[in-house]
């Protein structure tokens, strides 16, 4: 087994006190629609959070908030489940992207995307005689010959990459790859 | 003169919106389209879960709380932290927002002044530049690449420090390359932290409890 337990900078003893810790329910427990997010750091900051949000928004929403307690203190059977889920996903989808021509796509050990690079892609042009230029034009592409949405790795602040999320079901992530791939292989 | 404010010019449109628009429009169009863009889990919350909202609902539970945060919430993060992640904080030390984003925008709000710098490693999620720009600060992109697995190079790090750092931004699990820094990555980021001890550090953790193989959490190693 590898190293590679998670951990968080604020465990640095040194560093603590000048560490802000987020973290929320939306990933955790599948409650991204109940807006609820968190954070541990210094007073200081804590409290001037608390100013804006008093002059703002006021509180969250008092049920998501007592829907959160629920999360963070009842039974966590349900993480261990999804991430068994979202591994075979993952470990499907790193496989299939690295078995099209001019793709390569590193195994990541967590969250629910990859972010392969198009390079290898670059300068072909696709049925309609377009050329790819860079990974927006491959994501356009990719869009509008083969129907599979994927955002361009421009938009995270990385050229020649695109970000795949598998946060979808086994036969949708089956066909999309079977897509991407014919896609990459009407290029030319 | 526009009624738009010049802080607000600042901000770029999502460049995500292109592609969800033109996703949009071909399945108007009657195309089949399969959405690999979404940023969220494809589960339904669990039924404990909605249960305790239901609950709350009925006892009435549905009136203003603590401007940040219910005290039963906030304690049952900070026995989060202390079970998960092996660290002792009190309810002082914790805020409650609506949802990672807004915790984030409040922080730089917070403790940003014109020109303050933060550095954002990427790829990054798409949304920290531009929170740190409406909060009146500059982002400083530092391209992480794909050798070094989408991680920062702690050597590269310090050239990005500058008497003007404010803050350095972490995100492990990462949104969007899925890098997870072990201990000894955290380790050595600590190292040239330690060195600048003007510079504060967000660290993002929403995808803690999304990781794989023998990237697991205290919890599961305590229980």
């Amino acid at each position: 087994m590898r190293d590679l337990n998670f951990f968080t900078i604020a465990q640095i003893e040194s560093l603590k006190e000048r560490v802000l810790t987020m973290n929320g329910v939306s990933k955790a427990y599948s409650m991204t629609g109940w807006r609820i997010g968190y954070a541990a750091g210094p007073k200081e900051i804590i409290k001037a959070i608390a100013k804006i949000q008093s002059q703002s928004t006021t509180n969250p929403s008092s049920i998501s908030q007592a829907a959160s307690v629920e999360a963070l203190s009842g039974t966590q059977d349900f993480i261990k489940k999804r991430a068994d889920s979202f591994q075979e996903r993952r470990d499907f989808v790193v496989k299939a992207l690295n078995e099209i021509d001019g793709i390569e796509c590193l195994n990541p050990d967590g969250a629910f995307y990859v972010f392969p690079s198009c390079k290898g892609l670059m300068g072909k042009k696709d049925a309609n005689g377009k050329e790819i230029k860079s990974d927006t034009d491959f994501v356009q592409s990719l869009l509008e010959n083969s129907g599979i949405a994927v955002v361009q790795g421009s938009a995270f602040g990385l050229e020649g990459f695109f970000r795949i999320s598998y946060a979808t079901s086994m036969d949708n992530l089956k066909k999309a790859l079977e897509k991407i791939s014919s896609f990459c292989k009407s290029l030319n | 003169m526009s009624i738009i404010s010049d802080s607000l010019k600042k901000i770029k449109p999502s460049p995500t919106i292109a592609v969800t628009q033109k996703a949009r429009e071909l399945k108007a169009a009657g195309k089949d389209v399969i959405g690999l863009g979404a940023g969220e889990p494809d589960f339904d919350t669990p039924e404990n879960i909605k249960q305790a909202a239901i609950k709350a609902i009925n006892e009435g539970d549905t009136k203003y709380t603590a401007v940040d945060g219910t005290p039963a919430l906030k304690k049952a993060i900070v026995e989060k932290f202390k079970k998960e992640n092996n660290l002792n904080y009190t309810t002082d030390q914790i805020t409650v927002g609506a949802g990672g984003k807004h915790v984030i925008y409040n922080a730089m709000m917070a403790t940003l002044n014109e020109g303050d710098e933060v550095i954002v490693p990427a790829p990054y999620w798409v949304s920290y530049p531009d929170i740190v720009l409406l909060a009146g600060g500059k982002p400083v992109v530092m391209e992480c690449d794909e050798k070094q697995g989408f991680k920062i190079n702690p050597s590269d790090l310090e050239k990005f420090i500058t008497p003007k750092t404010k803050w350095i931004i972490l995100n492990s699990p990462s949104n969007p390359t899925g890098a997870c820094y072990s201990e000894k990555d955290v380790r050595e980021i600590a190292k040239v932290m330690e060195k600048h001890p003007h510079v504060y550090i967000l660290s993002d953790d929403i995808y803690e409890h999304v990781t794989y193989e023998g990237f697991k959490f205290f919890y599961y190693c305590s229980n």
